[in-house]
């Protein structure tokens, strides 16, 4: 094959991929190959052969690896994969969403939210968290809650919460702390005097709702247009927590402590 | 809907529409078509395609990157032109260990652009220089050499460039220096001129050598068995110069200056 180019080798046979990304975790004999792929040997051999003659991985005494070259593409497809992973699990989503409100540094590792799942609520819950975070609220040791939107769970779910003794950071645009205090001060003054809550102020908070517990990461994002419509995009994985964690400190560095007037 | 990695790597008219808007930012269909040598018929179903995927938007004729497609194609770009560089000869870059090249700078391979090997003669190494070396050499009016092995054939080339004017920068071993002690004086005398500067590198860095000059940047790497092939990575573009120079700037951090040895 003449025409056959690095990109072509990595991004037109999935079962290179995935040796690829099975070699990414060390050298492996063939009998590991087979086994992790679930492949008889030929198949498999005329991937191998491919990559070999590609230089992305070498054979020494029965035991393959990644190449020098190999380790850098492999990463980098691997990366690119992961973000691709995300954003083709929901598509329409992502294409209909406003995704300024991430600084690009956050933009670039979105495939860090690994396995999200977008849950839209029933008729009968449309004005409700979705079900997960009920559940999930129940066991959470931290709380962050980055918001431009008024949430009823503000004033009763996590309330209790809050006098649990969870650690919970509220990060709120001016509109929903002027809410919360005017139209909801028992749970306002409950926020205020308890040790374990922080209210900041972020002056521009371009996304919905985000939350962060312990467990997982849940974001509601604006369309272009600037509509909303009730949804969640969950994950649980540890990336996706950390990653939360990351635009928790990105819009704590914009914002200022609240304190009573 | 297709995976984004269809979109994308399936394609070369895609792919090359993406990282053209990219580069270039918004642009009307006349300069994307001759800017990629292609005509409306051979363009338009593929750029539809990236349209119906979100990844591209039309307004008034003008074409250009979502956010979605921008976040994606600012991840794929970086990736497919390094792929570029990297397929001139994979081998080499499959049999040398570039570890030792700070990720943020291997990411960036592309900037070395076209490159050749130059191939030395085993049987004249510490005797003879290699023609094509010297000449980038007697060329250079400014050379900075990161070395990490004994090479007494080009001593006398740069300490000519030295006396006729040009400054040199080198950066070496304990190992390198105290094989040198022998010339200790005069080697302190040439320290004395303004243009002349040392640096000793106390950690094993696996990078052989790294030769800037104002016109071409040369580089002998380590074979990933760890032995030394003399192959000399030569490439000639600015860019390449700037890469190199950035290198050097980094392995001479890692140094300490000397005034004298």
């Amino acid at each position: 094959m003449k025409d056959e180019t690095i990109s072509d080798v990595l991004f037109l046979s999935e079962k290179r991929r995935q040796i690829l990304l099975y070699l990414l975790e060390g050298p492996k004999t063939i009998d590991d190959i087979k086994s992790y792929l679930n492949s008889k040997s030929s198949p498999l051999m005329v991937q191998i052969k491919i990559l070999t003659r590609n230089f992305l991985i070498q054979e020494k005494n029965g035991v393959f690896s990644l190449t020098s070259l190999g380790e850098y593409t492999v990463r980098e497809m691997k990366d690119i994969l992961e973000m691709v992973t995300v954003f083709d699990k929901n598509p329409e989503y992502w294409g209909e969403v406003e995704l300024e409100v991430f600084p690009a540094y956050l933009l670039s590792r979105i495939g860090e939210l690994g396995e999200a799942e977008l849950c839209y609520p029933d008729k009968a819950h449309i004005f409700d968290r979705a079900r997960p975070i009920e559940k999930s609220l129940k066991s959470a040791v931290s709380l962050i809650e980055i918001s431009s939107i008024f949430h009823r769970e503000y004033v009763t779910d996590y309330v209790e919460l809050a006098e649990r003794n969870v650690s919970i950071s509220f990060i709120f645009s001016q509109e929903v702390i002027d809410r919360l205090e005017k139209d909801f001060p028992e749970s306002y003054h409950i926020y205020m005097k308890l040790e374990n809550v922080r209210i900041f102020i972020c002056p521009e908070i371009k996304l919905a709702s985000c939350m962060v517990t312990d467990k997982m990461i849940s974001l509601s994002l604006f369309t272009k247009k600037g509509n909303f419509y009730n949804h969640d995009l969950i994950s649980y994985n540890n990336s996706a927590i950390l990653w939360g964690m990351d635009l928790f400190h990105h819009f704590r560095s914009l914002s200022m402590i609240h304190n009573l007037q | 809907m297709n995976s984004l990695i269809e979109i994308i790597f399936f394609s070369e008219k895609r792919k090359a529409v993406l990282i053209l808007l990219f580069e270039k930012g918004p642009l009307p269909i006349e300069t994307i078509k001759s800017e990629l040598n292609e005509t409306s018929v051979s363009i338009l179903p593929q750029i539809k395609v990236l349209i119906d995927s979100n990844l591209v938007i039309q307004n008034d004729g003008i074409y250009q990157l979502t956010h979605l497609g921008e976040t994606v194609t600012e991840k794929v770009s970086p990736f497919v032109k390094n792929l570029q560089v990297l397929s001139v000869d994979p081998k080499f870059w499959s049999e040398h260990d570039t570890g030792e090249i700070p990720e943020k700078l291997f990411n960036r391979i592309q900037e070395i652009g076209d490159f050749k090997i130059i191939e030395i003669d085993l049987r004249t190494i510490y005797y003879e220089p290699n023609p094509i070396i010297l000449e980038h050499l007697n060329n250079a009016n400014s050379i900075k050499t990161f070395i990490t092995y004994y090479a007494p054939e080009y001593v006398t080339i740069y300490y000519e460039r030295l006396l006729s004017g040009a400054p040199v920068s080198i950066t070496t071993s304990d190992y390198i220096v105290n094989m040198a002690k022998d010339y200790k004086n005069e080697i302190n005398n040439l320290l004395q001129l303004d243009r002349a500067e040392l640096n000793i590198c106390s950690a094993d860095i696996k990078i052989a050598e790294v030769t800037v000059t104002d016109k071409i940047l040369l580089m002998v790497l380590y074979s990933t068995s760890g032995n030394l092939d003399y192959d000399f990575l030569a490439a000639e573009s600015p860019s390449a110069v700037q890469w190199g120079n950035e290198l050097y700037e980094y392995l001479k951090s890692r140094s300490v200056n000397k005034k004298e040895i």
